[in-house]
């Protein structure tokens, strides 16, 4: 009986450990990491259940009542500012979250222009058709903290947009007074001619 | 093939060049929001592309000057063209700005603003300065309102090509005066804007966010909304607000949009009794509750939403968006197209395909040609059944009342068909691609219908080809396709033997 539990073990061990390895990370707490792509591919399997998600708080806390949303993105610019970086990865994905209002105080700074918002994590359950909100594809916040607090970016132009202000506005000039001063010339002949016809 | 004369090529580009200044001075509204922001670079961007736009426009309008009047054929070539020169011109500060991968991308965002469709591959949106964010949403406001409409209405009072231009741009006259008319749509929708902007401006506020970004937002959906255009300043679309009243509010921005601006006019003056009779709000009423039918029945086999309530929220407004051709979106463009079900897709291709009415912002076919078509069906149906001898006439209200003739039953048919043409053509390519027929059909019926909802297909990583065939689509779409014609024939012209 022993060896062929040993037998069963050896066959089914191996299966087990692979199958864990493949499902995503669990935290201490039991909640799976997970990121806006896979919440939207894989949609099934996460809904209802308890997630880690990581990201950017992004342009408002709308407050309502006891309660706030809030967009956190998970995006290639949520680590890496585009006026930063300059590299271009696509647009903007994340998840809206309804947080209790206390957790949403502690966003310091929102992602917008110039701006790079707060790196947070939020624990809470995804719903991929939300009851309480409409069929919202959402997650319910009940704790909120902050990673890496935002900074603000430098956005001011560079030199060579001033040099190519300059160059159009000659381009804009060029094309404007020859013409327009003909207009006038032309305007003040004909008054010439009509007052010269009345005389 | 015979070669434009001198005479045309100096009419054609002579009114492209008004068309450009008209454009680079309308690149004044969104630089003083970039410097009301402290927005340098921003600024810089706009200040540049206003200097190159005006330059270009100043340099055509008084190097050409027009020869003659200016013909029907000229017209429709005018418009087309001002329409290409517009994106082009549009799409410099976009670019400059470093949200746009390549210039061609500026150039789709510009022609989907322009022509209200409202797809896009802006990356990084939600950190997009405001005035270069205003900067998108105002080329929707004058692309839905004609730009060449913009034109008449204040550059060229008392010029015969005035109702040459007006009728090219699709448009119907309200007042007898194409001025007029041109006036009076500008006029009314300013004020619709600042209505809008308040009521959605309070509301914004009430839901949470701060004033001035609620009625920053506000202008900005309504500019999309109204002009059934569907460019949103964040991201996640309408989604981002989590909102049923924000979604009440800029669903009433849509209906308005979509409705026939004559149609408001009659109301306006005290007859409302004219929308009851009207047999373009009559058609649009029968569809839009057809394919509301489709869509719920749709959603509610395929289980998208898990209950009645959600299916009916989420079903209304993208149907509406998606009728009205706007393409606000109140789900995930992926969600859509993998949890919707087939007949609730098909269902929202049906209805981006027909669009709203004419003489409003909506593409697509539009509501007056589906209600011809019927009415055709119906007068040949009682032909059958009736004597040989008896004459069978059939009349439609829509102001007035008209008897159907052959000539308007040949147009409806004749514009159907080269949307069909149109709408076959991008599914085609998207096919040719390996996208599914699903999402080739509604990706292609979205951006020649000027619709801008999407199933995904859009992204910057799409093709090449396909993003140039959709640009094409959005163009032929917004100018009724017919405008492309007497364009193809001359710009062939040009390569042509001389005359």
């Amino acid at each position: 009986m022993k060896k062929a539990l040993a037998i069963v073990c050896a066959l089914f061990l191996p299966a087990l450990l692979a199958c864990l390895s493949l499902s995503p990370a669990r935290a201490e707490g039991g909640e799976r990491e997970v990121d806006s792509g896979t919440l939207l591919q894989e949609w099934e399997s996460y809904d209802g259940e308890e997630v880690i998600f990581r990201g950017e708080a992004v342009g408002d806390v709308l407050r309502r009542g006891e309660f706030a949303w809030v967009m956190v993105n998970d995006d290639h610019y949520s680590t890496r500012a585009l006026h930063e970086s300059g590299e271009l990865r696509g647009g903007n994905s994340g998840v809206g979250v309804w947080m209790p209002a206390e957790e949403a105080e502690k966003i310091g700074r929102l992602g917008r222009h110039g701006s790079l918002g707060d790196y947070i994590e939020v624990r809470g359950t995804f719903h991929a058709d939300c009851a309480e909100h409409g069929g919202d594809f959402d997650i319910h916040a009940y704790a909120v903290r902050v990673l890496e607090a935002g900074w603000e970016v430098d956005t001011s132009p560079s030199t060579w947009k001033y040099l190519g202000l300059l160059a159009a506005a000659l381009f804009a000039l060029a094309t404007t007074v020859p013409f327009f001063l003909r207009r006038l010339e032309d305007r003040r002949s004909a008054r010439a001619l009509l007052r010269r016809d009345l005389d | 093939m015979t070669r434009p004369s001198r005479s045309d090529l100096e009419n054609i580009f002579h009114y492209v060049g008004l068309v450009l200044i008209a454009l680079g001075l309308c690149m004044l509204v969104p630089l003083i929001v970039s410097l009301v922001a402290g927005e340098w670079a921003s600024a810089l961007d706009l200040l540049i592309s206003l200097c190159l736009t005006a330059g270009t426009g100043n340099l055509l309008f008084f190097l050409l000057r027009p020869r003659g009047r200016v013909t029907w054929n000229q017209g429709l070539v005018i418009v087309a063209l001002s329409w290409l020169a517009a994106m082009l011109y549009a799409a410099l500060p976009l670019y400059l700005n470093g949200h746009y991968a390549s210039y061609l991308d500026a150039c789709f965002e510009s022609m989907s603003g322009l022509a209200t469709t409202g797809l896009t591959l802006v990356h990084d949106l939600d950190h997009m300065a405001y005035g270069m964010n205003f900067w998108r949403h105002l080329i929707m406001f004058l692309g839905g309102q004609g730009i060449v409409v913009l034109v008449v209405s204040y550059f060229m009072a008392g010029s015969s090509a005035a109702a040459q231009l007006y009728v090219s741009e699709g448009r119907e006259s309200i007042l007898p005066n194409v001025v007029e008319s041109s006036r009076f749509i500008w006029r009314v929708s300013v004020a619709y804007l600042a209505a809008g902007t308040l009521s959605l401006g309070i509301c914004l506020m009430l839901e949470g966010m701060a004033p001035v970004r609620s009625f920053f937002h506000a202008c900005c959906l309504f500019m999309a909304g109204f002009d059934t255009g569907g460019f949103t300043p964040q991201a996640q679309s309408v989604l981002y607000y989590h909102s049923l009243p924000v979604e009440l509010i800029t669903m009433a921005f849509m209906v308005l949009g979509m409705l026939n601006f004559a149609v408001q006019y009659e109301v306006w003056r005290g007859k409302p009794r004219e929308l009851a009779k009207n047999i373009e709000t009559r058609t649009l009423l029968a569809t839009l509750v057809l394919t509301l039918g489709l869509v719920l029945g749709g959603l509610t086999l395929a289980g998208a939403f898990g209950g009645f309530a959600a299916d009916l929220r989420r079903g209304v407004y993208q149907l509406i968006s998606g009728h009205s051709g706007t393409g606000f979106m109140t789900v995930y463009g992926p969600q859509m197209g993998a949890r919707w079900g087939e007949l609730a897709l098909f269902a929202l291709i049906v209805a981006m395909g027909l669009g709203g009415c004419s003489c409003s912002t909506s593409g697509a076919i539009k509501a007056i040609r589906v209600g011809i078509m019927g009415k055709d069906i119906k007068r040949r149906a009682r032909r059958a059944l009736s004597p040989a001898s008896a004459v069978v006439v059939e009349r439609f209200h829509h102001i007035r009342e008209y008897a159907l003739t052959s000539d308007l039953t040949s147009t409806a048919f004749l514009v159907t068909l080269l949307y069909l043409g149109l709408y076959i053509l991008g599914t085609v390519v998207g096919l040719f691609y390996g996208y599914s027929l699903t999402a080739s059909a509604f990706e292609s019926v979205s951006a020649a219908g000027n619709v801008g909802l999407t199933t995904g297909v859009t992204s910057f990583t799409m093709p090449t080809l396909l993003k140039v065939v959709y640009i094409f689509e959005m163009w032929a779409g917004r100018l009724e396709v017919l405008a492309v014609i007497p364009t193809a024939v001359f710009m062939a012209g040009l390569f042509g033997r001389k005359r």
